[in-house]
C-alpha cells in the first residue's frame, strides 16, 4: 500500500463512524520501490491530496522525510517539495501491517501490500 | 417448509460469486481477455479531459485496467482477496484494496472516473444493485466526474437465458483437454460440497427471522441449477448437458473472451450468479440511484459485446439552482 492509496481510504463505512479519516497506520514491514519521477503527474495529483493526513502517515511510518507543516504556496516552482511528495506518495510500500480506524480502533489488516477493508454484516450502517 | 425462500442475498453472493472467484485456479484467472475498446476509449477521454485524473476501478478483478494508461492514477478494488493478490503479483505494486462495492472505503467526491465493469450483475437483489451504483456515484467528483458501468445483457445473439437470474458455469481453460471422466471422486466431492452449500443456506435460514423477498430469484436459481447440474447417480462420469440445454443456454467462457468448443467445467461449485439486464433496466436503475446523489445523470447508454452499458456524469448544475 502506497501512501497515496492511504490518502484516499476512510473507515466511515463502519456503523457510527462519521469521518474515519485519516486511518492510522501500524506498519510491520515497509518496502521501498523506485518509481520514475514524473513532475507533471505529481503536480496534477497534489491538489487531491489531504496534506495533513499524508503528514500523519509519514509520522506513523517514522519516515525521515521533511514535509513542511503547511503546503508551500508556489508548489509548481518548488522542485524539492515536488520530489519529496513524489517519494512519499509513491515509493513507500506498506507490505504488512494494519490500518486503524481513528474513531473506533477497528483494525484492517494489510497483507502482501493489500489492505483488507471488508466488513462484517454487523459492522455496517 | 421451503428453505430457499429465506436465504440471504449476501450469503448467496458469498457462495455463487465470491467463493467461486476465490476458488478458481490462477491460470484461469490470469487469462485476461483484452481490454474492451470502449472502456479504453473512456479512460483515454478521462485522461485528456481531466488535469488530475484519479480513477477507481471497482471490481477490478486481476487488474487489467489499472495500468492501462500511464497518465492516470488508478486504484483497484475487488471483493475477492485472491483476485487482488493475483493482480498485485501480475503488476507489481499496483494500488489495490480488498473492498466491497456496497461499502467502498473511499472519501466522497474524489475520483475523476469510476469503472464498474461486469460487477453490478453479480449482486442478487435490486436494492443491492442500487446501493452499488450509489456508492460508485458517491466517490465520483462533483464537477464532471464520470462513471462507466457494464452489465451483462439478457438480449444476446449467442445466448438465451431462461430467466434474468441465472447461474453460469465458468470455463476452466486448463481442463480443456482433460476429460472430466478422469476421476469420479472429484465429482462426488463436488456433490458433497453442493450439499454443504445447501445446508449452509439452510443454517442461515434457521437463524433468520425476517423473510426476504428472494423467492422468485431463488426459484429461478433452482431451475437453472437443476438444468445445469443433473447428477445422475449411477453414471457420474457421463454427466453432460443435454443438447437441448446447450441450445437453450449457451455457456459463457470465462474470462470474457468469446470462444466456442470449450470444455465446460462442470464442477457445480464454479457456477457464478448473474442478474442479466434487460434493455432499459440499467438506465432505470441509475435514475433511481441518482435520486440520492445530486447532479448525477446519464450522458450515454449503449450496447457493447453482450453488455448494457452507461456513462453517468456527476455535475452540480448551477444553472438550475
Amino acid at each position: 500500500m502506497k501512501l497515496i492509496t492511504h490518502n484516499m481510504l476512510t473507515s466511515n463505512i463502519l456503523k457510527g463512524v462519521t469521518k474515519g479519516f485519516p486511518l492510522k497506520i501500524k506498519a510491520d514491514k515497509v518496502d521501498n520501490v523506485s518509481v520514475d519521477y514524473n513532475r507533471d503527474f505529481i503536480t496534477r495529483i497534489i491538489p487531491r491530496i489531504e496534506y495533513d493526513a499524508l503528514r500523519a502517515a509519514v509520522n506513523d511510518l517514522g519516515l525521515n522525510e521533511s514535509l513542511p507543516e503547511t503546503m508551500p504556496e508556489a508548489v509548481q516552482q518548488d522542485d524539492e517539495f515536488l520530489k519529496t511528495m513524489h517519494k512519499v506518495l509513491l515509493e513507500y510500500e506498506v507490505e504488512e501491517g494494519e490500518l486503524i480506524c481513528p474513531e473506533t480502533g477497528r483494525k484492517f489488516p494489510i497483507s502482501k501490500g493489500i489492505p483488507n477493508m471488508l466488513l462484517q454484516e454487523t459492522e455496517v450502517s | 417448509m421451503n428453505y430457499q425462500n429465506r436465504a440471504q442475498p449476501d450469503v448467496l453472493e458469498q457462495i455463487y460469486v465470491h467463493d467461486v472467484y476465490n476458488r478458481l485456479d490462477s491460470t484461469t484467472l490470469t487469462q485476461d481477455a483484452t481490454a474492451w475498446p470502449n472502456v479504453r476509449k473512456f479512460l483515454s477521454r478521462a485522461a485528456s479531459q481531466n488535469k488530475n485524473a484519479l480513477v477507481a476501478d471497482v471490481g477490478c478483478g486481476t487488474g487489467k485496467y489499472i495500468k492501462l494508461k500511464s497518465d492516470l492514477f488508478t486504484i483497484g478494488c475487488d471483493r475477492s482477496n485472491k483476485l487482488c493478490e493475483i493482480a498485485r503479483e501480475k503488476y507489481s505494486h499496483i494500488p489495490i484494496v480488498i473492498a466491497d462495492n456496497l461499502y467502498l472505503p473511499y472519501r466522497d467526491n474524489l475520483f475523476d472516473a469510476v469503472l464498474s465493469i461486469g460487477v453490478i450483475h453479480h449482486l442478487t437483489t435490486h436494492q443491492r444493485r442500487l446501493k452499488a451504483i450509489q456508492e460508485c456515484l458517491r466517490i465520483l467528483k462533483f464537477n464532471g466526474g464520470q462513471l462507466l458501468i457494464y452489465t451483462w445483457a439478457m438480449e444476446q445473439k449467442q445466448r438465451q437465458f431462461s430467466s434474468q437470474d441465472v447461474l453460469v458455469p465458468c470455463i476452466n481453460h486448463q481442463s480443456r483437454s482433460v476429460d472430466i471422466t478422469r476421476d469420479k471422486s472429484s465429482w462426488s466431492s463436488s456433490c458433497h460440497i453442493q450439499e454443504n452449500i445447501l445446508s449452509r443456506i439452510e443454517q442461515v435460514d434457521s437463524q433468520t427471522t425476517t423473510t426476504t423477498k428472494t423467492l422468485s430469484m431463488l426459484e429461478s436459481i433452482q431451475n437453472i441449477f437443476q438444468r445445469i447440474i443433473k447428477p445422475t447417480s449411477s453414471t457420474p462420469s457421463t454427466l453432460k448437458l443435454s443438447h437441448q440445454d446447450q441450445l437453450k443456454f449457451r455457456l459463457r467462457p470465462f474470462p470474457m473472451s468469446s470462444c466456442d468448443d470449450e470444455q465446460i467445467n462442470l464442477n457445480p461449485c464454479n457456477n457464478r450468479f448473474y442478474h442479466v439486464f434487460k434493455q432499459g433496466e440499467l438506465e432505470m436503475l441509475i435514475e433511481e440511484a441518482s435520486k440520492a446523489i445530486s447532479g448525477a445523470k446519464i450522458i450515454k447508454s449503449y450496447y457493447d459485446h453482450g453488455n448494457w452499458c452507461a456513462i453517468v456524469q456527476r455535475d452540480v448544475d448551477v444553472g438550475l439552482l
